[in-house]
């Protein structure tokens, strides 16, 4: 990883004040909603309802290395070891005697969109269950190719639905002039976000994918904030005074890789030095490109509906394979890393395939390695350590 | 100029050296104990005939999964370059290799060079490795060595379904409770295998010649299933356990010579 930015101090204060200010809000009426990543979470800003999102307490948990400790509390209630890492921390620490990260924040209510897997409606059904809280689902519908317009009506018309469902359930009052605000703040912050994804194009670049793991919580969370937009100035700024001062990522940048997709989080570190060791800097991942969409304020709903379900999760075989290699072409990559992780199966289904269609239309080597995103116990060293150093060695043939 | 490769495997270690690329000495040995004081023993006793101390190599390469733990290699390099090094020195019109080890199979895409295009290995499950074999022929009862032949044996192998190592023991000691011949067992057994393996090797799409390696080699009962899964004659080498550490020791050669 890159040098400690001047930005992370300012995000670990922001993200702690965050945090803190969940149960403060509750006690001032604002109503505390459960919401999951890829979810039109402008909505709940516009109508100021405080959101919180349980997978980044899951990601908090592994990549603290407790992802384990707290899904033993969720498999004693029979919750299987299979099932999403996230969902394990989130069940397990409102199961937990102890609580290493902090405690899960209760929700007040909970909505769920469906795009991103199968696994989040059924980890917040539990949950509204076991906090008595209601819930709202918003269903996607998956799309091969493009999405219809009855898919996208269909969306829509659930969207209307959820304002309906917030309004009865917090008493607040969805106003239409106060979300095309927020659109335009959340269309600022990811065009920012962009900005700075796009840095670890040069070469050298000053930034890369490990480093963007680390900055994206904001864009995940306050997207539609005005605390996002001034986050990824900030950023942006560094970033530039970086490549001014020549500030590179890693010391001797000979390889740009693509990486799908979430990563190691307990791991980070191990990975990041492992690919420096090999000159090899990870420049993209559709992980990190979910939240660099934009928004059209002149059509709010519709803008809504088409981001939220034309999400690359939601997406057959065939875009995804395209999505990889456009983002290989756009970064220069030399390789590709897709990482096959037993917690997310809509993103690892099909890698093996995937593996050999990128590499006979691109060329490009590529290697597949198992492990889950968050849970140690199913982490082995060697056997993916040998795998990526071929890789390496595959690569270093090319130049 | 003397130079020595080192494959630490997870069940046998092996070194071989070469003295102007020649083989003048070789060795296999069990991996055990603590991998640094154990590749040093592996080093003197394979050096000890020739008269020669480790301090006399002018390099050595290690691989394998203790590659980094040898004290005296100053180079790593994976077993799956190595493996591709070695076959492709041998045999230069080879274009993939099968490696068979211990705990875990390759496939392996090679060049006239020997280096390597494309590669695939198991996932963690044992199931398709040497150390699968092992724990058949402890449940049944046969020593490892013969395990190979004793299937040519058989007219009519059992199913076996080997998705996982621990359910295929139970599955071999419920039929040898069944009173099934062993040599139907053990039949079934090398057909599961040679099953596993072939289709993951299909994933870098195969192609002629093809080599076998590493201890798997060494069973002829595996060898013949793998043929006729793969509709084609296979090269196996005459000492296919010692590639890896053959392909390191060239790897040492290289690395002497641009000193
Ligand atoms: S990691 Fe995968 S399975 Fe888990 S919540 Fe995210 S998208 Fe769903």
């Amino acid at each position: 990883m890159s040098a400690p930015f001047k930005t992370a101090g300012l995000l670990k204060n922001l993200m702690a004040k965050y945090y803190a200010k969940g149960e403060e809000n509750r006690k001032s009426g604002i109503p505390v909603a459960w919401v999951t990543a890829v979810f039109p979470v402008e909505i709940i800003y516009a109508m100021d309802i405080f959101p919180y999102y349980p997978e980044n307490f899951g990601a908090l948990g592994a990549a603290r290395k407790v992802a384990d400790k707290l899904s033993e509390y969720a498999e004693r209630r029979g919750y299987f070891n299979d099932l999403c890492g996230y969902a394990r921390c989130g069940i397990g620490d409102a199961y937990a005697t102890d609580h290493p990260v902090g405690n899960i924040l209760p929700p007040d209510l909970l909505v769920c969109c469906n795009t991103q897997c199968g696994s989040l409606p059924k980890w917040f059904e539990a949950a509204g269950r076991y906090y008595n809280a209601p819930y709202f689902l918003l269903d996607s519908p998956l799309i091969e190719d493009q999405v219809s317009p009855l898919g996208k009506n269909y969306f829509i018309d659930q969207l209307w639905e959820m304002v309906d469902f917030l309004e009865r359930t917090t008493g607040k009052k969805f106003e239409m002039e106060r979300l095309v605000e927020v659109l335009k703040l959340a269309s600022e912050a990811t065009q920012l976000w962009n900005d700075c994804l796009d840095t670890a194009a040069l070469k050298p670049a000053p930034f890369g994918f490990f480093d963007a793991c680390f900055h994206m919580a904001p864009i995940v969370t306050w997207r539609g904030t005005q605390t996002a937009v001034d986050y990824y100035m900030a950023l942006k700024e560094e970033l530039d005074e970086r490549v001014a001062k020549g500030i590179t990522a890693i010391p001797n940048e000979r390889f740009k890789i693509y990486f799908d997709h979430i990563p190691v989080w307990p791991r980070l570190r191990w990975f990041s030095d492992l690919f420096a060791a090999n000159d090899a800097l990870v420049v993209a991942s559709q992980y990190t490109h979910s939240w660099a969409h934009k928004f059209d304020v002149s059509r709010p709903m519709e803008s809504l509906a088409e981001v939220y379900t034309e999400q690359f999760v939601n997406r057959g075989f065939e875009y995804r394979i395209k999505l990889k290699m456009d983002f290989m072409k756009r970064y220069k990559c030399d390789g590709f890393v897709l990482f096959s992780n037993r917690s997310c199966k809509p993103n690892s289904f099909g890698l093996y395939d995937k593996r050999q269609v990128i590499t006979e239309r691109t060329g490009k080597p590529g290697v597949v390695f198992e492990a889950d995103m968050s849970d140690q116990r199913f982490f082995s060293e060697g056997q993916i350590q040998i795998r990526l150093e071929a890789f390496f060695e595959r690569l270093r043939k090319d130049q | 100029m003397y130079v020595a490769g080192i494959d630490i495997g997870s069940i046998y270690s092996k070194a071989i050296i070469l003295k102007d690329n020649q083989v003048v000495g070789s060795l296999v040995k069990r991996t055990g104990g603590e991998i640094k004081v154990a590749s040093q023993k592996l080093i003197e006793e394979v050096l000890m005939p020739l008269g020669l101390q480790a301090a006399d190599l002018r390099a050595a390469v290690a691989t394998g999964y203790g590659r980094i733990s040898v004290p005296f290699a100053q180079k790593q390099v994976t077993e799956i370059s190595c493996f591709g090094r070695g076959i492709g020195h041998l045999f230069p019109y080879v274009r993939t290799v099968i490696d068979i080890g211990g705990q875990d199979s390759k496939g392996i895409k090679i060049d006239d060079q020997g280096s390597v295009d494309d590669f695939v290995m198991n996932d963690k499950c044992a199931a398709g490795t040497g150390r699968f074999l092992e724990v058949m022929a402890n449940a049944l009862e046969v020593k490892l060595e013969d395990m190979g032949l004793l299937a040519l044996l058989s007219n009519s192998p059992e199913e076996i379904g080997i998705t996982c190592t621990v359910f295929a023991e139970s599955q071999v000691i419920s039929l040898v409770a069944k009173g099934r011949p062993k040599v139907d067992i053990i039949a079934g057994i090398h057909q599961a295998i040679a099953e596993r393996i072939v289709s993951m090797v299909k994933m870098i799409r195969i192609e002629e010649r093809i080599a076998i390696t590493g201890g798997g080699a060494k069973n002829i009962g595996l060898v013949r299933e793998l043929e006729k899964k793969l509709g084609s004659k296979v090269i196996v080498p005459e000492e296919p356990q010692l590639i890896g550490a053959y392909g390191a020791a060239l790897f040492a050669q290289d690395l002497a010579r641009n000193e």
